[in-house]
C-alpha cells in the first residue's frame, strides 16, 4: 500500500483522458444542435454519456489514487508495471515523434509534390531516421519504392493519383 | 435437396470448360498477394479485374473472382499475424493473437494454423452451402433489423473481453470507438461531427481508420528496434513448422466447427459479412475455453476461431448473392456488377434456371480450398520472410503501401490522411493502455448498430412488447446472447458458493 502514498498523477494520460472527454462533449452538442430528436440520439447519447462518466471516474482514480476495492487483474497489473508506459518496447520518444511527423508531411504533401517524389523523399528520410547509413542501398532503396509503387498507382487505381513526374514519363513510353 | 441433374450437368460444365480451370489459380494467388498489402481490400482487387471479366464467360468469370476472393480472405491474415496491421477487418480478430504469436517467435506455427483454418473453413462452408443453398438463403429473408442489431451486439460483447491492464480504459476506447463510427451523414439524415467536411458525410473511412490505429500502435512503437521478432535464433522461415501448425489446426476440429457455422450463416447477411463472423467467432471460442485470459496473448486457438469465421464468410455472402441477387458487402457488389455484365439477375430466378452454374462454383471452390493450400504454403513461406527484413526498411513500405491502398480505398486523399490522423489516436490510445483493437471493433460495427436499432425502434413502433414477441428467430438468438455472456460468470459464481459452503461445513 506504500504506493499510494506515493501516488503521482500521471498528468499525460490525464491530458489524454481530458481530450477524449472533450472529444465526446463536443460531439454529443453538435450532435444534439443538429437535431435534439429521440431518434437522432437514439445510440450516441446513451454510449456518450456511459463513456464520459467513466472517462471521468479514470481521471478521479488517476488524480486522487486508486480507489481500496481494486479489482485482481488490476492489482496484478500494478505489480507487473514498474514504469508507467511499461508496453513501450523500444524506439526513443524523439524518433517515434519525427518518424510521426515524416509520415504527417508525406501524406499531406503528395498533392502538392506528387505521390512519386513524396515516397521517394519519405522512404529515404525514414532510412536515414531509422538508422539506415549506407547512401547506395538507401537511395535504391526509395527509388526502387517510389517507381514501383507510381507504377502500380498508374495501372491498377481508377482514381488519378497526384504525381509529379511518374505520369509524363509513363505517358511517353 | 440436391438437384441431382443439376448436378450432373455442373460437372459437365466444369469438365468442359478448360479456361474456369485456368483462372483459378492465378485468381487464388491475385487474392492473396493484394490481401497481404494493407489496405487492398477484395473487393479493390475485384474492381480492378472487373473489365477484364467482360471477355470471359459467366461461369469463368465468377469462378475467377470467387478465386479472387479465396484467395484474398486468407491473404489478409499475413499481415495481421506477422506485423499486427490487418489488411481489412475480417483480419481483425486474427491479429489479437496471432501477432502476440509472431513476437514470440512463433511466425511459422501461427501461419499453419491460419492457413488450415482458413481452408477448411472455406472448404466446409461451401459443403453447408452445397446443401443448404435454398435453406440459408430462406432464412437470410426472414432476419429483419432487429435479429441484426443482436448479432452486432454479440460481436461489440468482444470490446469487453479485449481488455488490457484497465477494463474501464479497454471500454471507453470502444465506445469512442463507436462514436467515430456514427460521424457523419446519420440514417436520419442528421449531419453530425463533420467539421463541416464534405468527405466526412459518408463517415470516417473505416479500412484507413483501422489501419492507421493498428499501424501506428505497432509500427511507431518499434521505431529504433532492430527485426520484429527481437531473438536471432528465432527469425527463421521453417516449413515443418508450418505444416506443424497446419496439423495443429486439425487438433480443434469445435473451434473449425464453429467458426465455419457461423461464417457461413452471419457471412450471407448483408453488410454483415466477413467483419463480424472473425470477431463472433473468436469472442465465442475465447468464452468458450477454460482459460479465456489466455486469449489476446498468443492462443493458438484464437488464431483458429478468427480465420475458420473469416474464410467460411465467402460462402454464406455467395449464398444471398446467388440465390436473393443481394450483395453482402463490397466484394459481392462487384461481383454482382461482374453478372450484369453477363445480362444475368442473379436472385430466387437464378437460383431455379441455372442451378447447375450455381453448383459448377461451389464444386470449383471445393478444389480452390486444396490449390489455397497448396499456393499459400508457398506464399507463406514466401512472406514469413518479411521478419527477416529490417524494421527500418519494413515500416517505410508498409506505409507507404498503406497509403497506397487507402488512396484506392477512398479515392482521394481523404483516407491517407484518415490514417495519419488515426495513427497519431492509437499511438495515444496505446501509450495509455486504452485498447486499440477494442477500439476498432466499435468503429467497424458502429454505425451498423445504430441503423439496425433505428430500424428496429421504428418497425416495432417504438418498442412494442408484441413485435419482439413475434420474432421468434430473434428470441433465440436473445437466449443465446444471454447465455453465452453470463453462462460462464454464473457458473462460477455457483462453483465458489459450493466450495464456500463446503469449506464452511
Amino acid at each position: 500500500m506504500s504506493r499510494e502514498r506515493e501516488h503521482v498523477p500521471d498528468w499525460e494520460h490525464l491530458l489524454f483522458a481530458a481530450l477524449l472527454l472533450a472529444f465526446i462533449v463536443w460531439y454529443l452538442w453538435t450532435a444534439a444542435a443538429a437535431s435534439l430528436t429521440f431518434s437522432n440520439l437514439i445510440l450516441i447519447a446513451p454510449v456518450g454519456a456511459v463513456a464520459a462518466g467513466l472517462l471521468l471516474y479514470i481521471a478521479s482514480v488517476e488524480i486522487f489514487g486508486r480507489m481500496p476495492a481494486t479489482s485482481a487483474s488490476a492489482v496484478q497489473a500494478d505489480s507487473t508495471a514498474s514504469t508507467p508506459h511499461g508496453r513501450f518496447r523500444s524506439g526513443s520518444l524523439a524518433t517515434i515523434a519525427a518518424l510521426m511527423g515524416l509520415f504527417g508531411a508525406f501524406v499531406v504533401t503528395i498533392p502538392y509534390i506528387g505521390f512519386d517524389v513524396a515516397t521517394f523523399l519519405f522512404v529515404g528520410a525514414t532510412l536515414w531516421l531509422l538508422g539506415e547509413r549506407d547512401i547506395v542501398v538507401l537511395l535504391s532503396l526509395a527509388l526502387g519504392i517510389a517507381v514501383a509503387l507510381s507504377l502500380a498507382a498508374l495501372t491498377l487505381l481508377t482514381f488519378p493519383m497526384p504525381m509529379a513526374v511518374a505520369r509524363a514519363v509513363w505517358s511517353s513510353l | 435437396m440436391i438437384d441431382w441433374q443439376a448436378l450432373q450437368s455442373s460437372l459437365h460444365l466444369l469438365g468442359s470448360s478448360y479456361s474456369a480451370w485456368l483462372l483459378t489459380i492465378p485468381g487464388i494467388a491475385l487474392g492473396m498477394l493484394g490481401g497481404a498489402i494493407p489496405g487492398v481490400s477484395s473487393a479493390l482487387i475485384l474492381a480492378i479485374v472487373l473489365p477484364a471479366t467482360l471477355w470471359m464467360s459467366l461461369l469463368s468469370s465468377l469462378i475467377f473472382m470467387t478465386a479472387i476472393y479465396t484467395g484474398a480472405a486468407f491473404g489478409v491474415a499475413i499481415p495481421a499475424i506477422l506485423m499486427g496491421v490487418p489488411g481489412s477487418p475480417a483480419a481483425v480478430a486474427t491479429s489479437f493473437d496471432g501477432y502476440p504469436m509472431t513476437q514470440r517467435g512463433e511466425h511459422n506455427l501461427a501461419l499453419g494454423l491460419a492457413l488450415a483454418a482458413s481452408t477448411l473453413g472455406h472448404m466446409g462452408a461451401y459443403v453447408i452451402l452445397f446443401f443448404g443453398i435454398g435453406v440459408i438463403s430462406h432464412a437470410v429473408l426472414k432476419l429483419g433489423p432487429l435479429e441484426m442489431l443482436l448479432l452486432m451486439l454479440w460481436g461489440l460483447t468482444l470490446i469487453a473481453a479485449l481488455r488490457g491492464r484497465y477494463v474501464t480504459r479497454s471500454l471507453v476506447s470502444g465506445l469512442i470507438g463507436i462514436l467515430i463510427a456514427t460521424i457523419g451523414l446519420s440514417p436520419r439524415d442528421v449531419i453530425r461531427g463533420t467539421f463541416d467536411l464534405p468527405e466526412l458525410l459518408d463517415g470516417v473511412p473505416v479500412v484507413p481508420a483501422m489501419i492507421g490505429l493498428f499501424a501506428a500502435s505497432e509500427l511507431f512503437n518499434l521505431a529504433g528496434a532492430s527485426y520484429l521478432v527481437s531473438q536471432s535464433d528465432l527469425r527463421t522461415v521453417r516449413i515443418r513448422e508450418i505444416a506443424r501448425g497446419m496439423v495443429d489446426a486439425l487438433r480443434h476440429p469445435i473451434v473449425i466447427l464453429r467458426g465455419l457455422v457461423i461464417g457461413a450463416t452471419i457471412g450471407g447477411l448483408p453488410g454483415v459479412g466477413a467483419a463480424v463472423c472473425n470477431l463472433v467467432s473468436y469472442a465465442e471460442t475465447r468464452r468458450g475455453d477454460k482459460h479465456p485470459e489466455s486469449f489476446g496473448k498468443g492462443n493458438p486457438k484464437g488464431v483458429i476461431a478468427a480465420e475458420s469465421g473469416n474464410a467460411s464468410s465467402e460462402a454464406g455472402s455467395m449464398a444471398t448473392l446467388l440465390a436473393l441477387g443481394i450483395p453482402g458487402g463490397a466484394s459481392s457488389a462487384v461481383m454482382l456488377a461482374a453478372l450484369s455484365l453477363h445480362d444475368v439477375t442473379s436472385g430466387p430466378q437464378f437460383l431455379d434456371t441455372s442451378k447447375d452454374v450455381v453448383y459448377a462454383i461451389i464444386l470449383n471452390n471445393f478444389v480452390q480450398g486444396a490449390i489455397m493450400l497448396a499456393l499459400g504454403l508457398g506464399l507463406i513461406g514466401l512472406m514469413a520472410n518479411i521478419i527477416r527484413i529490417p524494421v527500418r526498411i519494413l515500416i517505410p513500405v508498409i506505409l507507404v503501401l498503406a497509403t497506397f491502398g487507402s488512396y484506392g480505398l477512398s479515392g482521394n486523399m481523404a483516407g491517407p490522411l484518415t490514417m495519419v490522423v488515426f495513427g497519431l489516436l492509437g499511438w495515444l490510445m496505446q501509450r495509455h493502455d486504452y485498447s486499440v483493437p477494442a477500439c476498432v471493433v466499435g468503429l467497424i460495427l458502429g454505425g451498423k448498430v445504430e441503423a439496425n436499432l433505428l430500424q428496429t425502434y421504428q418497425i416495432s413502433g417504438g418498442w412494442q412488447l408484441s413485435y419482439f414477441a413475434g420474432r421468434p428467430i430473434a428470441m433465440v438468438l436473445l437466449l443465446l446472447l444471454l447465455f453465452s455472456l453470463f453462462s460462464r460468470p454464473i457458473m462460477q459464481w455457483w462453483r465458489r458458493r459450493r466450495s464456500a459452503s463446503a469449506m464452511a461445513l
